[in-house]
């Protein structure tokens, strides 16, 4: 075991403390969590790029997929899905992850929904984290949750233990968070009597959130007293990381990403990859969005593709650490779902239908390319497919109408 | 027989709450629909998802809202097409009469049934607006708020301003630094005043030097041989002069010479910099508390040709790329003339000031080329750094919260005291008794086992996550005089009501008409109406896009920061110039003025603006194309991607926000046009292919020409004849070239057709009233938080009609809305 030990953590590069190590020991493979992490790329993958022209398992690796080929078994690229409904080009971007259609308010996203579920003893529910933009991630009642740039910020809260006098202040802290909370609903409650209809409907959301608040307060309460995980990486993330850096940023932010997995100090993370303005590639001189927008013009495609590829670039190298990552008989990557998509299928005119989205590790029979007919079938069903693997059996999620033919599980 | 259906109809409506009766239309109605319309909005057909088939009598919003459609196409003429069999006028008038009499008649007896304001919670703006005013307290503390959603263009509406437990972790946080800021009751802080010369830069530079050297001499054989070449050419020249090396020279007797460290007091020094970098001066001296510091300037112009120069003063976290400076102030230097400029801003803790630009010069250079420049450059006499400001010590906003009370002398009568002082402030409102007894008991359970100070800091927390302070709370049925005077307040400063119109409100004055016309007058005149112009301005019209997509630098070599400045500074200003001065709402569509800086007169060809600050032009209209809103480079700028501009993201612009008649969304299985800027075809050639497919037809043909209308305008607001394309040249490198000429000449279903813009410009005269309306509708729509539905058409209408009969000003129709019914009603 203790060889066994050692491997694993030479293979991460992290050495953990005790705490987790026994808890890891102690895992048998049933108990090994599910995770899930859904990538949006909001200014679209350029398809002739990204999508094989061959469907089924003989397609031929195309210029981004053949960056990740040595992984061609744990991933499905999928053609072909869209959201119904759903419309608007960049008006879009909110909806990836939750399905809902344009003229409908947004509700929670696939991530939110799921850390709300299998977050119960992480220390975190989810991380919601940003390499450039990240309007992916919605609550139940239909509010954005702000995302988090900087990866140090993130390190120090995974990782970085308060000192006993501040953690003292903390619990102080939440201790009177708790009282505050507890006092202004019964305050909103007294104007109830004094307001109409349509008011009602929000104060019953300004309840919710103090009452989800007040949970929050109870975790966070329950997690001061427990160590935090100690991994032997320096927090070196960048404080002033430059934003234009798209790539350095993304690698960051997969690197915490997998730091937190195995820390099981989340289990579900959602990020985006994105930049409207210059982006740090060499060779690449036009902002990003212009060039989404490549008019077919060759020089142009020639820097978005540039860009993209740094993106795969990076998928790569998670893939390679998760997959380096031993977990049970298997790896951390047959236990952590990644979805990939886009909600643009054409950068060009900022199309919404025929949706790039690719699905990797997670335990599915990957290996090949769904190419559905376009808008046959909803990507929530996608989504649905990954709950159930999740081990959420939910009838439905988002505009879902069955679970996704062809993604099947090993 | 109409007269007697109308009274039918009139019976009916009153009593359809009470049971769900037939709803079937009289049969001439009936008749119009099947003879005109049912062809195409049926149930063979149904374009638009629209069918008249499934229209009945006005039992709900819903149904008032359709007929509301159906009568707008039929005034506009936009249906049926023109291609269709059409009704004649007095068959037409006929119809449109009797749907008017019955949306007259539905309004009436839903009203109440919608159009309410809904309780809205203050968006990320008004927060921050709230704080400052309230506290003093300028700090940033809403950037890690979530954003808040837009509707209908504009982020204050209360409908689609969510919360979440993120959003109130949020409010906790930033509660808490405000709180922590303002109750600091510590020893006031040091005062700085530092006077400094560009050599003082130099001078560092000079005293980095042996250390600097000694480092590269020690890693000398690890460079690259050519560096260690320049390196060793280097030492030799600094062991013959130490002071050799500088970024900033003397300007004497008309030219150039090295500095000096023993250089006295009162020697010029020449800026020649255009873009910035690490030696951009910054005042030597380390700040440590955030407030209000001020920073002056002296000096003037040399070798400018009787230009003047501009210099740029920027603060922020400046060491950090990821964040963008913000402006302090730009120094108008004149011609040989030294003059001094003062700017005042609020540094947040960690943030510095630092020059960085001179509007005229070269790019950075090497010291040895230094001295042979010949171009304009800035010289720099002084430069004056002081700061924090205090208005008094303790600040103001600390008196007007704590008053007299000394915090670290507090006590429970005290704490009681304060609670009762601040509630009525934050609430916006007379607070009961039993609401502060309420809240001072929490302070006692805090004070249990706290300190008294934290104490009542975790209670006056609790006051700013109420949903009192949160939200823009009402009350039921009418608004009362607080609800009024807030509504006044978050619309013309964004932020609370002060003083005098609580007082008024307390006093119940504030509904007579001319205590309100006013308090208006004397809002508009306060420097925080400024935040009215600018946010409402740049959610009405988008503006706040404005450097969003970058323009491409291959195909736009000539955009700069300065252009993208000007850009926004004059729709701004253009709509500042039309509430000051209260000039005609027809400006937005023509007028022969607009407000310019040399580099925006330049970019639009216009001669004689010279200089570099902004001010009124009036325009040569048989020189110049431009004059109203739609000539502004901003709205070109923002209806473009970066590289094509497209006539259909510009006519749904115009349809939207210019005329406010907003199209249907596309049908989500319809493919969006591909750009293509290969040069193959021009984007007039592809949006005829577009509207060949049936589908699309319909809507595109009423979207279109408004954008191709603008097609001589880029996607920088220049002017263009034909499209810029690119070109491989014979070393296969792209260059900019001439590409397809541009075409203008289409037709308006509901307007008639043209042959160019200044034609199109006529049109939209002709039909002025729809951007009258518009212009009340966003208004009122920005005023009240709220979507407006068919039910406020009433109100529009007057407010419209009665800003026509007076002077059609623009500052008329904001009097107009403030003192209609619509603004008071719940």
């Amino acid at each position: 075991m203790n060889t066994n030990r050692r491997t694993f953590l030479k293979g991460a590069g992290v050495t953990l403390t005790l705490p987790w190590l026994e808890s890891f020991a102690a895992q048998n493979s049933t108990s090994i969590p599910k995770r899930l992490m859904v990538i949006g790329v909001p200014l679209g993958l350029h398809k002739e790029s990204l999508i094989p022209a061959e469907s089924g398992k003989d397609y031929k690796a195309t210029e981004y997929l053949s960056i990740i080929d040595k992984f061609r078994n744990d991933y499905t690229i999928i053609s072909g899905l869209n959201h119904p409904g759903v419309g608007g080009g960049h008006s879009a971007q909110p909806r990836l992850f939750t399905g809902q259609p344009s003229n409908k308010k947004n509700v929670r996203s696939l991530d939110q929904y799921v850390g709300s579920i299998v977050g119960k003893n992480t220390r975190y529910d989810s991380l919601v984290l940003s390499a450039g933009a990240n309007d992916f991630s919605w609550t139940d009642g239909g509010s954005m949750v702000p995302a988090e740039k900087r990866m140090n910020v993130v390190f120090k809260k995974l990782f970085v233990d308060d000192k006993a006098d501040s953690k003292a202040k903390v619990l102080a802290e939440i201790g009177k968070g708790k009282s505050i909370m507890d006092f202004v609903l019964d305050d909103a409650k007294s104007l109830a009597p004094n307001v109409s209809k349509s008011d009602q409907a929000k104060l019953e959301e300004y309840y919710e959130s103090v009452r989800a608040t007040e949970k929050q307060l109870a975790k966070s309460e329950s997690w001061v007293h427990k160590p935090k995980p100690f991994v032997k990486v320096p927090n070196n993330f960048k404080t002033d990381g430059r934003e234009t850096e798209i790539g350095k940023n993304f690698g960051e932010l997969c690197d915490i990403t997998h730091l937190a997995f195995q820390t099981d100090s989340t289990r579900v993370v959602s990020c985006g990859y994105f930049r409207q303005g210059e982006v740090t590639v060499p060779g690449v001189k036009s902002p990003y969005h212009s060039l989404s927008h490549h008019g077919k013009d060759p020089e142009n495609l020639r820097q978005l593709r540039l860009i993209e590829s740094v993106f795969f670039k990076e998928l790569n190298k998670l893939l390679t650490k998760l997959k380096n990552s031993k977990e049970g008989s298997g790896t951390m990557l047959d236990n952590t779902v990644i979805i990939v998509a886009s909600n643009l299928g054409n950068g060009n005119n900022h199309s919404t239908n025929d949706l790039p989205v690719m699905v990797l590790g997670g335990g599915f029979k990957h290996g090949q390319h769904l190419a559905y007919s376009e808008g046959k079938y909803p990507l929530s069903n996608m989504f649905l497919s990954v709950l159930h693997q999740m081990g959420i059996q939910d009838k439905s999620f988002g505009v879902s109408d069955g679970l996704l033919k062809g993604l099947d599980l090993v | 027989m109409i007269c007697r259906m109308v009274i039918f109809a009139g019976l009916f409506l009153s009593a359809f709450s009470l049971n769900g009766q037939s709803s079937s239309l009289p049969k001439e109605m009936t008749a119009f629909l099947n003879d005109y319309c049912i062809k195409c909005h049926g149930p063979k057909k149904s374009k638009g998802d629209f069918r008249v088939d499934k229209l009945g009598m006005i039992k709900n919003v819903v149904q008032a809202e359709e007929w509301q459609l159906v009568l707008d196409n039929l005034h506009l003429g936009e249906m049926p097409p023109e291609d269709e069999k059409r009704p004649g006028i007095k068959e037409l008038n006929k119809h449109t009469e009797w749907i008017e009499a019955e949306l007259r008649k539905a309004r009436k007896v839903l009203k109440g049934h919608t159009g309410e304001v809904v309780l809205r919670r203050l968006n990320r703006q008004e927060y921050a607006y709230t704080i400052q005013d309230i506290f003093g307290v300028y700090k940033d503390v809403t950037s890690s708020f979530p954003e808040d959603a837009k509707e209908d263009g504009f982020s204050n509406n209360g409908a689609s301003l969510m919360l979440s437990s993120a959003q109130i972790t949020e409010y906790m946080k930033a509660a808490d630094k405000i709180l922590k800021e303002v109750m600091n009751t510590g020893h006031k802080p040091n005062f700085h005043n530092v006077t400094y010369t560009l050599n003082d830069k130099n001078k560092d530079d000079w005293k980095r030097q042996p250390q600097h050297r000694e480092h590269k001499r020690k890693e000398l054989d690890k460079l690259p041989p050519k560096e260690q070449q320049d390196f060793l050419a280097d030492e030799e020249r600094y062991n013959k002069d130490l002071y050799w090396n500088y970024v900033y020279p003397v300007w004497e007797n008309g030219r150039l010479r090295a500095p000096k460290p023993d250089d006295k007091p009162g020697t010029d020094y020449a800026y020649y910099k255009k873009g910035f970098g690490w030696q951009d001066p910054s005042p030597p001296v380390h700040v440590s508390h955030a407030g209000w510091y001020r920073f002056t300037i002296t000096g003037y112009a040399a070798r400018s040709e009787g230009k003047d120069i501009r210099v740029k003063a920027v603060f922020g976290h400046l060491h950090n790329n990821a964040t963008i400076p913000k402006l302090a102030g730009y120094a108008y230097f004149k011609p040989d003339k030294p003059q001094t400029f003062t700017f005042d801003f609020y540094l947040q803790n960690g943030e510095f000031l630092r020059v960085v630009e001179a509007s005229e010069g070269s790019n950075w250079r090497r010291t040895e080329d230094i001295l042979k420049y010949e171009g304009p450059m800035a010289i720099i006499q002084s430069m004056k750094f002081e700061g924090p400001f205090y208005d008094s010590w303790p600040s103001k906003a600390y008196k007007n919260i704590f008053g007299d009370v000394d915090l670290n002398k507090l006590s429970n009568s005290t704490a009681k005291q304060i609670i009762t002082n601040i509630a009525p402030k934050l609430f916006r409102r007379k607070v009961e008794d039993s609401v502060i007894e309420k809240y001072y008991s929490l302070y006692l359970e805090f004070a249990k086992k706290e300190k008294l100070q934290d104490a009542l800091q975790a209670t006056l927390k609790a006051m700013m996550v109420s949903p009192r302070f949160l939200y823009h709370y009402e009350g039921k049925g009418n608004i009362d005089d607080y609800a009024l005077a807030s509504r006044l307040s978050y619309f013309l400063w964004r932020s609370t009501p002060d003083e005098e119109l609580i007082d008024l409100a307390a006093k119940g004055k504030l509904k007579s008409k001319s205590v309100l016309k006013a308090q208006v007058d004397r809002m508009l005149k306060d420097k925080k109406s400024e935040r009215f112009v600018n946010d409402f301005t740049s959610q009405w019209l988008q503006t706040y896009k404005i450097g969003e997509m970058i323009p491409d630098k291959k195909l736009y070599p000539e955009y700069d920061p300065f252009l993208e400045e000007a850009m926004k500074e004059e729709t701004h200003g253009y709509i500042n110039e039309m509430l000051r001065s209260n000039l005609p709402i027809d400006d937005l569509i023509d007028s022969n003025w607009s407000i310019m800086n040399e580099r925006l007169a330049k970019h639009y060809g216009i001669e004689g603006v010279n200089g570099l600050h902004f001010r009124k032009v009036t325009l040569d209209r048989s020189k110049t194309v431009r004059g109203g809103l739609l000539t502004h480079a901003a709205i070109h700028n923002i209806t473009a991607n970066g590289t094509t501009t497209s006539p259909v993201i510009r006519g749904v612009w115009m349809l939207e926000h210019f005329l406010g008649t907003p199209s249907p969304p596309p049908p989500p299985d319809v493919p969006a046009i591909e750009p293509d800027i290969r040069g193959a075809t021009t984007i007039k050639e592809q949006l005829a292919k577009h509207r060949e497919i049936e589908t699309c037809k319909e809507c595109h043909k009423k979207i279109d020409p408004f954008g191709v209308a603008m097609e001589n305008f880029d996607a920088i607001g220049a002017w263009r004849v034909n499209y810029k394309a690119l070109k491989p040249d014979k070393n296969n490198r792209m260059r900019l070239s001439s590409g397809k000429p541009v075409e203008v000449a289409d037709s308006i279903p509901s307007m008639g057709s043209f042959g160019g813009f200044e034609q199109f410009r006529s049109l939209l005269k002709q039909n002025r009233k729809l951007i009258y309306h518009n212009v009340a509708h966003k208004m009122a729509t920005f005023a009240l938080g709220r979507s407006l539905n068919f039910s406020d058409r009433e109100y529009l209408e007057q407010i419209v009609m009665a800003t026509a009969k007076k002077d059609k000003g623009f500052k008329t129709m904001l009097y107009e809305l403030v003192l209609n019914q619509i603004f008071v009603k719940p």
